[in-house]
């Protein structure tokens, strides 16, 4: 079942064109990897989904209604610095939800444990946000979005700067919220980690490439087109494309070590 | 130098009721923009807090020309500038900071042009720069502290939302908050905090007001409730201790109530039990004096 449906959109910031005729679907039970050079209008994609974004034409579809979207931003649009505990912040995500004049109530409260409980960031509610690890604070911003139980999350570079235990607690958790029933996208920039981890990959560069299972993305030509990998680079090999009925060959692979160790 | 007792029997003096008055103003003003600041600081706008300071000052000018309410007429010209920040800011090729320089120096230049043609221009430029603590009328009493009460209302109301914005604006809009008119409504407050202070502290002074208790709270806690108790008591004690070194001394008011707050903040910069500087280079000494002490995460392990 589609939970976001994305026809023909276009979107510019002003007269600069950052979307052109993208059609993208992302289904329940979907961990997509939305991936693209920088500039190929990837975090455009997911603002324009949210509807942050003026469209210059085309429809975007949410299943349920937007606000309900969970959201996680990249980590630096977020004020690290102020004065407020880890549970305070993933409160915030519900503001909405609790409305005008009101203070959060016990069921608030209930749903803030839970979200901490599934980042496993249980244990820290009152620590100040300032003092939190990279790998926390990228935790608790999930958890912020999660506190409302969205069918829907959208989370922009989660990875961007984290160790790996963090990578891979994250990992087992949006696959985790994708075999529930949710509907995961995220962009990244570690193209092996979402052929190796997502369920779908949709490739964009001011438009999509291509989208589909990892699998039925091994085509050389795909990659060079939207990322300029060519035979001979280390990631061609690591991504396990097929060039003309044989794998990434093993001499150019040793001419590329050749080429980055120097640097 | 007077003593305290002095100070306060000259309070109660009934040929001098003009200072229990500044008194009074000048405590509640402190509060309201110890927690208005609290904010401000938070966000990063002091430079905004500057601007509708500035801003204000053709309404002051108008009010006092045609003999109207400097209350009414600050609050409208500090809103209207506000507002127009807030519209031209929407433009991305502009960065709101330049937006901001634009409208409040373009505002400060109209009052100034515009209070030229008062009668006595020098002396009454004067006392709105730097503030006075004589010539408060009854009626602006009354206002000030109805505002002040009204404003803490409306901080309460809105916290939870003023502070998601301020933590993550793409977030709030997502979320579905009005950002832009939650921005609005926080311009509008910090006007009003400073308009109702102006009187007393001048139009120059009053982003000390604004900032510096806010700020220097900031250096004592991580926690946003105490932040919010502490920024208005620390404007609060510099604006008695201020009225009282200045009226003891015969010293302008606004000058030395902001001098004792800065003086606050400098002290709590040094000396902050966790995060001041003195206590730090003491920890370090402190660690470096017991170098053959085994690492203590070893022993627990």
């Amino acid at each position: 079942m589609s939970a976001v449906v994305v026809r023909d959109v276009s979107a510019a910031y002003g007269d600069r064109t950052v979307l052109e005729n993208v059609n993208l679907a992302l289904d329940s039970g979907d961990f997509m990897g939305l991936i693209g050079p920088n500039g190929a209008g990837k975090t455009t994609l997911l603002r324009a989904v949210l509807g942050l974004v003026p469209r210059t034409s085309g429809t975007i579809t949410v299943k349920g209604r937007r606000r309900d979207i969970g959201y996680v931003p990249q980590r630096h649009e977020f004020a690290w610095d102020f004065p407020i505990s880890v549970e305070e912040t993933v409160m915030t995500g519900r503001v909405r939800r609790i409305g005008w004049l009101r203070r959060p109530g016990t069921e608030d409260y209930e749903a803030v444990l839970r979200a901490l409980a599934r980042v496993d960031m249980l244990g820290f509610q009152s620590r100040p946000i300032g003092q939190l690890s990279g790998g926390q604070r990228q935790r608790v911003l999930v958890a912020r979005a999660l506190v409302l139980k969205p069918d829907i999350l959208l989370l922009d570079e989660p990875f961007t700067g984290l160790d790996v235990p963090s990578q891979e607690l994250l990992t087992r958790l949006f696959r985790e919220l994708a075999a529930e029933g949710k509907a995961v996208m995220m962009t990244t920039h570690d193209l092996i980690g979402a052929m190796l981890t997502c369920t779908k990959i949709a490739m964009i560069n001011r438009t999509v490439i291509a989208s589909g299972a990892p699998d039925a993305l091994r085509d050389p030509l795909l990659w060079e087109r939207g990322f300029k990998i060519t035979a001979d680079s280390h990631i061609a090999h690591a991504l396990g494309l097929q060039y003309q009925g044989r794998a990434t060959s093993h001499e150019p692979r040793m001419e590329v070590k050749a080429h980055a160790l120097p640097r | 130098m007077l003593s305290p007792a002095e100070f306060i029997a000259d309070l109660l003096n009934p040929s001098l009721q003009f200072l229990p008055k500044a008194l009074l103003v000048a405590v509640v003003s402190s509060i309201v923009c110890g927690i208005v600041g609290t904010h401000v600081v938070l966000r990063g706008m002091a430079f905004i807090g500057d601007a509708v300071a500035h801003a204000v000052f053709p309404g002051l000018a108008v009010a006092f020309v045609l003999q109207g309410s400097l209350i009414l007429g600050g609050a409208v010209a500090g809103v209207l500038t506000a507002v127009l920040v807030a519209i031209f800011s929407q433009n991305r090729r502009l960065k709101e900071d330049s937006v901001i320089g634009v409208f409040f120096v373009g505002a400060f230049a109209l009052g100034i042009v515009i209070i030229s043609r008062a009668p006595g221009y020098a002396g009454s430029l004067q006392g709105f720069m730097f503030g006075s603590i004589t010539g408060i009328p009854d009626q602006d009493l009354y206002t000030v502290v109805v505002a002040g009460i009204l404003l803490l209302a409306v901080t309460a109301l809105f916290n939870k939302e003023i502070v998601a914005v301020t933590l993550d604006r793409e977030s709030s809009r997502a979320t579905g908050l009005p950002v832009f008119r939650l921005d609005l409504l926080l311009y509008v407050m910090v006007t009003v905090a400073v308009v109702i202070s102006v009187q007393i502290i001048g139009n120059i002074l009053v982003l000390a007001l604004l900032i510096t208790p806010a700020a220097t709270a900031r250096l004592l806690t991580d926690r946003l409730p105490v932040m919010m108790l502490l920024g208005p008591l620390i404007g609060a004690a510099s604006a008695v201790l201020g009225l009282y070194l200045s009226w003891s001394a015969n010293l302008p008011a606004g000058g030395t109530i902001v001098l004792v707050a800065t003086a606050i903040f400098i002290g709590t910069w040094l000396f902050a039990p966790h995060h001041g500087i003195a206590g730090q280079s003491l920890r370090r000494t402190r660690l470096v004096r017991q170098p053959s002490t085994p690492a203590p995460q070893k022993a627990s392990l």
